[in-house]
């Protein structure tokens, strides 16, 4: 393989470079051994600390934690999609008393930290006589934050179309509802469905975050988990079975945008029936051309059929 | 960045360390400005996470104040100021944002 970047290695730094990645395999492979060699003086793979993990109430709780993960996040995710068009929207606006607002309102959302909105909700607001469960603190953060970030997203999708699509939907006669709804939006959600997907998964990780606040979801539990006596503080094992779980339902996430990105990416189908000819039709056997006895008016009547 | 800089680099002759030091890199960090300061928002505002780990940071200095004996007002009142000063520090790294923006934009 050749590469315009660089000179082709000759003899000597092909051979520098098989020094170089003998050692680096060493390298990591010496750490992994290392890790591993620490984890077993310390008793990390005993059997009473993965003992934990054979209890089906166990799994059952995991089961139930991973349902108020999902729970928050589905809500979540749904609602935060809704607000992000809604405030794209808003901040497009023709209006100066909607855009203002709704780009002051937006560009708040994006600068506070979920886990301060978490708190504001969940701590401060109870001190001015409104007291809300840690689910609706954490669904509610996670929609203005993730619907803060999707409403830029929409907007740089939306304000990266060239302009002749807005005129044009104009000129076919539609109003600025229809330009947005039928012209702009679907071409800018085609185009950043990468981003949203990608919001989508911050949205998922940063469930995570209501632990602090004590909604019952997968963190906390791995917390309670690992806290557990009998069978020797299982800190890592836990960490480890409900991490996994953390990666499987991002990949799941990527896997369906993935899916849902060839979907959106098909080329239309044409339809059915025989093709348009563009090209020259060969010359038939009974084309009058062909044949020396043929009469010219024959010739021309082919020649007009054509 | 097309290739095409690259191998243009390379035709007059510099060697693989200038291509990058003088070709690439100062082209790419310009169009890598605003993804790179929107991880920096991103980083500033995940430092309140460290407040579930008993490490000092703003979000965790919130309940220091809040929980200090004999102090008026009510939790929110703190909060609030939490998220003000994350709302100023924000403002402060998108004032960057637009500032190195301009500066390294090419002019057409």
């Amino acid at each position: 393989m050749t590469s315009v970047l660089y000179d082709v290695p000759g003899p000597r730094a092909i051979a520098r470079n098989r020094v170089l990645a003998v050692v680096t395999v060493v390298g990591v492979g010496a750490l992994i051994a290392f890790i591993v060699y620490r984890f077993a003086l310390s008793g990390q793979f005993s059997a009473t600390k993965w003992g934990l993990f054979t209890y089906a109430t166990i799994w059952e709780q995991i089961l139930a934690a991973l349902g108020k993960t999902l729970a928050a996040f589905g809500l979540a995710a749904v609602l935060s999609v809704a607000l992000g068009f809604l405030l794209a929207i808003g901040r497009l606006s023709d209006h100066r008393w909607v855009r203002i607002p709704i780009t002051t309102v937006t560009e708040l959302f994006r600068a506070v930290p979920v886990l301060v909105m978490m708190m504001l909700l969940y701590y401060g607001l109870p001190s001015t006589g409104i007291s809300m469960e840690p689910y609706a603190a954490v669904v509610i953060a996670l929609v203005a934050y993730n619907g803060s970030v999707l409403a830029e997203a929409l907007r740089a999708g939306i304000e990266s179309l060239p302009r002749g699509q807005k005129e044009a939907g104009y000129s076919i006669g539609l109003r600025k509802s229809g330009v947005m709804r039928l012209i702009l939006l679907p071409q800018a959600v085609r185009a950043m469905l990468p981003v949203i997907v990608s919001q989508l998964v911050v949205t998922m990780k940063d469930t995570a975050l209501g632990f602090i606040i004590t909604y019952p979801e997968l963190l906390y539990l791995a917390k309670q988990l690992s806290s557990n006596v009998q069978f020797g503080r299982p800190l890592l094992q836990s960490a480890f079975v409900i991490g996994g779980i953390y990666i499987v339902m991002c990949l799941i996430l990527s896997a369906v945008a993935k899916w849902l990105e060839g979907r959106t990416r098909r080329t239309p189908k044409r339809p059915d029936g025989p093709a348009a000819t563009t090209a020259t039709i060969p010359v038939q056997p009974d084309d009058p051309r062909l044949h020396r006895d043929g009469t010219v008016t024959e010739v021309i009547a082919v020649q007009g059929e054509r | 960045m097309p290739v095409g800089q690259a191998e243009a680099a390379r035709a007059i002759g510099l060697p693989f360390a200038q291509v990058m030091s003088l070709v690439v890199l100062p082209q790419a960090f310009r169009s890598v400005v605003p993804p790179m300061m929107s991880v920096f928002i991103a980083l500033l505002k995940n430092t309140t996470v460290a407040a579930g780990f008993s490490v000092a940071e703003l979000a965790a200095l919130r309940a220091t104040i809040n929980d200090a004996a004999g102090r008026p007002g009510s939790p929110m009142e703190v909060l609030l100021w939490v998220a003000f000063v994350f709302v100023v520090l924000v403002l402060l790294l998108s004032l960057v944002q637009n500032r190195l923006e301009k500066k390294w934009r090419i002019v057409r």
